[in-house]
């Protein structure tokens, strides 16, 4: 039987790679990995090293994206970089996630009950405020940093990821496998674990990822704004805002890492309308 | 030989998969006389709503494609004529209504909106004018106060009420031909009385032509003259309605006729047919319903029946009943 | 009604009533007094179109909504007076098969997950292997291959899938078994094959059934008694074959002569019931069918009439009790005798 599913699991691995979409932006995603990964092997140059006399050098043989304001090696610096904004996503959807299921699983499970109204409003009024805003006003009571960061867009993200799961979790509830379940006399707690989110996995699954790329936007934004990750932590965003001033003269140091959070986000976003068309196909019932 | 109104020669019609290609009709020949009822009946697959769909040209092309034969309609084939043509064609000439008339209705526009707008289009004629015909035409369907539905919307009709809807906007434009697609399956058996009544009555009134696609023989048995039984894309009987089901010729007529329960005489145990229905990807070679025959030989496992005459109408496509 | 031992389920005076928000505080009287009785090893037939309540009869009895008011003796025990706590063995006793085959089994499970999950809920086996021999036993007994089990739902035709659920239903070995419309989804060949297969299995074990349907011919196939339902009661409770025989109840009546009967010799014209079903929140006062019947009086718009016996068994809930009628569907007649 291991093996059926282990089979199983490959065939649905095929599957979803003739899409397209899925394709293109697991090719992306995986670069991002392996570059976040393997950054102290891929990187040309020290990101922190100052180099004053190559200071806004143009892309050349020595530095392949230039250097910045500082003679600093621009694609190490995108590479290491890689490693930040990664991490901050990951522990941003894990965070928000987490709290997400377990928020939105209830709600959904009990529709209707004074638990699910009290977390909707609740929800509600996290998201009167944007997101990034949100997250600004909680980075000025905590302070800047990598772990603040992520917990202050988490902390924004969990509105969303509630309603998505429970969303998820209501339109699960109302199969009639659901009912089979309850029938045969199985507990809440069983159904929701094992019959439930199983079978809700797949919004849920999709939103995370189309979320990653929202926390990667979101760190780049904060930290452009000096909110986030502080100088000289080599950061998408810091990168961008420090080639503000030289936009006329040098405009490869602003625009390198600005492609490459474009890149990052676009990435996610075609990964997660991928796993989206795979997981909705449109199913047309012909009755002979 | 009376005006044939419908005229299906050897229709073949294939869809491309990602699965492979589906064979879904395999040479059907049908013919529908002017003013009389014809019954497609047949099981999930057969191709009996895809046959519908295609004298109406709805079937999407691609990923379908004809392989062959026409559908002529009072001599000209529809498959061959301009799409223009064709939009003129529907409604005006040829209508059809589909079994679930809740997805079928705009939930948006009212009732009355919805039959005048088919009107406006094909008879030029203004909104006031085509509300007013659309009140009379819910008194023919007979709805109760007429005036007072064109207001509602659809969602405030039950599915009786839905279905007269449908069928006063299919007749909106009097059309030769009506298509009814599993008209009356979705809905509760005392107003699917009412409104396969309802369309005995109009037809009987207007000369309309009936074409009904159903899985119920109990409604064939009511409405129709003659009836075709489908199976894998083809039509393997058809004829005279009492010809047909109280001398039945194919296996496969017989072994539906004997499986359904009937109310009008105590059974202990149905008749089955054997086997389960085929996968229209990998068509046997020779007869499609071999692998579930009782009765088959070793030819039915080579050749494909072609269709044979016995009697005046009654056709049968089956190598038990060609020749003697 | 004394409970015999031979009484499987006996529900008195049911109700469930449904609040709505809109119109205004309405309420839907789903269910409003139903009573009757099962014997084990039969089927036990309730007909009735839609918006009649037989689902929802179902339903309370399985505890899966709560009763308003009402009492059900089942094995012994007055099963709406248990705690949600409690409901857990009964579950074992009592299954349902539902009408969907294509959601009433769970995607992610395989074919024998899902027919080995009520044994492990329920800890019947002693342990995984006994559950899965026990499982193949019941796949091949409702006619599955048993390399069908590591299949999953949508790799399965719908009446595969029907039997899958069959399987599940038995292997509590319950003794009560509620068949809500499990065929209609099904064409007219493979129902004819799960119907047999539901008998045969019915002989086999001495299995007890409550068939719900709106086909009044599998009804007569199936069930050895039956109850007609009409907008949350019973008109009409009776052995089968005396109802097609000798139908009372008017709305009875327009069942049997609305069936579409598959014999062209059958005469066409018959009396066809008029008005559309009263949806369940404004039943109309007395006889709730009397805005359709064609038999009304003025009496009928007064009280609700009492299901009375006025046969053999045979109950009717229609105050023209001294009427008699023979039924011959063949000629489309119902003749009053």
């Amino acid at each position: 039987m291991a093996m059926a599913s282990a089979n199983r699991s490959l065939v649905l691995l095929r599957k979803m790679l003739r899409n397209k979409s899925i394709l293109f932006g697991l090719i992306v995603v995986s670069a991002l990995v392996l570059m976040a990964v393997l950054a102290d092997r891929l990187m040309p140059h020290d990101p922190l090293k100052i180099d004053l006399e190559k200071r806004l050098q143009p892309p050349s043989s020595e530095h392949l994206l230039g250097a910045d304001s500082l003679g600093r090696d621009i694609l190490s610096r995108i590479i290491l970089g890689s490693r930040v904004s990664l991490g901050i996503a990951l522990g941003v959807v894990l965070l928000s996630l987490t709290v997400g299921i377990i928020l939105g699983t209830f709600s959904g499970y009990f529709m209707g009950s004074w638990l699910d109204e009290a977390v909707m409003r609740v929800m509600d009024i996290l998201m009167v405020f944007p997101g990034v805003l949100l997250a600004m006003v909680l980075l000025g009571v905590t302070g800047p940093g990598f772990l603040n960061l992520t917990i202050a867009i988490g902390v924004a993200s969990i509105a969303p990821f509630t309603r998505v799961v429970r969303g998820g979790v209501i339109s699960v509830k109302e199969n009639m496998y659901v009912e089979a379940a309850r029938a045969v006399g199985e507990s809440t707690q069983s159904i929701i674990l094992r019959t439930i989110l199983p079978n809700a996995l797949a919004p849920i699954l999709t939103y995370a990822t189309l979320r990653m790329g929202v926390a990667v936007l979101y760190a780049s934004t904060l930290s452009f704004l000096g909110l986030g990750i502080q100088p000289p932590n080599p950061e998408w965003g810091i990168m961008v805002s420090d080639g503000r001033e030289f936009l006329r003269v040098a405009p490869h140091v602003s625009t390198f890492p600005g492609l490459v959070i474009s890149m990052a986000v676009l990435g996610f976003n075609i990964l997660g309308d991928g796993l989206n068309d795979f997981f909705n196909p449109r199913v047309r019932e012909r009755r002979g | 030989m009376a005006a044939m109104l419908l005229e299906i020669s050897d229709l073949r019609l294939v869809f491309h998969t990602p699965q492979g290609i589906v064979h879904a009709l395999n040479g059907v020949n049908l013919t529908l006389e002017k003013g009389k009822v014809l019954g497609i009946v047949g099981e999930t697959g057969c191709g009996k709503s895809v046959t519908g769909l295609s004298i109406m040209r709805l079937v999407p092309c691609p990923p379908g494609r004809y392989v062959s034969g026409e559908v002529l309609f009072e001599g000209n084939d529809l498959l061959k004529l301009p799409i223009t043509e064709i939009r003129d064609l529907r409604g005006r000439e040829i209508a059809m209504i589909f079994q679930d008339p809740m997805t079928s209705l705009n939930p948006v526009l009212s009732a009355g909106d919805q039959v005048a707008e088919a009107m406006q289009l094909h008879q030029h004629i203004g909104r006031r004018e085509a509300i007013m015909k659309a009140a009379e035409l819910f008194e023919n369907v007979k709805m109760p106060d007429p005036q007072e539905m064109t207001l509602r919307y659809p969602h405030q009709l039950s599915g009786g009420m839905q279905q007269r809807v449908m069928i006063a906007m299919a007749l909106s434009c009097k059309p030769k031909l009506l298509i009814a697609d599993e008209a009356t399956s979705a809905l509760d058996v005392t107003i699917q009385a009412q409104v396969l009544s309802l369309m005995r009555e109009l037809k009987n009134k207007t000369g309309l032509t009936l074409l009904l696609i159903t899985h119920d023989m109990g409604v064939v048995a009511e409405m129709c003259d003659d009836v075709a039984v489908m199976y894998a894309g083809s039509v393997v009987e058809s004829g005279d309605l009492s010809e047909v089901f109280n001398k039945p010729l194919h296996p496969y007529t017989r072994g539906l006729l004997n499986c359904i329960p009937k109310p009008h005489v105590k059974e202990e145990k149905l008749p089955t047919i054997g086997g389960s229905v085929i996968d229209l990807i990998n068509l046997p070679s020779g007869c499609a319903f071999e692998p579930r025959c009782a009765e088959s030989q070793d030819i039915c496992r080579k050749e494909t029946p072609t269709e044979a005459f016995v009697g005046r109408s009654h056709r049968v496509r089956c190598f038990l009943n060609s020749g003697s | 009604m004394t409970l015999q031992a031979d009484i499987v389920l006996c529900v008195k005076d049911l109700r469930k009533h449904f609040k709505v928000e809109s119109p205004k505080r309405a309420i839907v009287r789903a269910v409003d007094g139903v009573s009757f009785e099962v014997k084990r090893g039969q089927t036990f037939g309730i007909v009735g179109e839609s918006g009649c309540g037989k689902t929802t009869v179902a339903r309370v009895v399985l505890r899966l909504e709560e009763p308003t008011s009402g009492s059900g003796i089942f094995d012994g025990q007055e099963i709406f007076k248990l705690r949600k706590s409690e409901l857990k063995p009964l579950r074992r006793k009592m299954q349902i098969v539902f009408q969907d085959p294509y959601g009433s089994l769970n995607p992610r499970q395989t074919v024998i997950d899902s027919v080995k999950r009520p044994m492990m809920v329920h800890g019947v086996t002693s342990g995984g292997q006994e559950a899965e021999r026990k499982a193949l036993e019941l796949l091949s007994i409702v006619g599955l291959n048993p390399d069908q089990g590591s299949r999953y739902p949508h790799e399965l035709s719908g009446g595969q899938r029907q039997r899958v659920a069959v399987a599940r239903a038995l292997s509590l070995n319950p003794q009560l078994m509620f068949l809500d419309e499990p065929t209609s989804a099904l064409d007219v060949s493979v129902q004819a094959q799960v119907l047999n297969m539901l008998r045969d299995l019915q002989t086999k074990f001495n299995l007890t059934y409550v068939f719900i349907s709106h086909n009044l011919s599998l009804i007569r196939f199936m069930s050895h008694m039956l109850a007609v339902m009409y907008l949350g009661k019973l008109v009409e409770v009776g052995p089968t074959e005396s109802i097609f025989q000798t139908p009372h109840h008017p709305y009875t009546h327009a069942l049997l002569s609305a069936i579409a009967i598959p014999d062209p010799g059958v005469s066409k014209g018959r009396p066809i019931l008029s008005g559309e079903v009263p949806s369940p929140i404004n039943i109309p006062a007395g006889c709730a069918f009397h805005p359709r019947c064609p038999y009304v009086t003025e009496e009928c718009k007064g009280e609700v009439p009492p299901l009375v016996e006025i046969d053999k068994r045979q109950y009717s809930a229609c105050i023209l009790r001294d009427r008699r009628y023979r039924l011959d569907l063949y000629k489309r007649l119902i003749v009053p005798t």
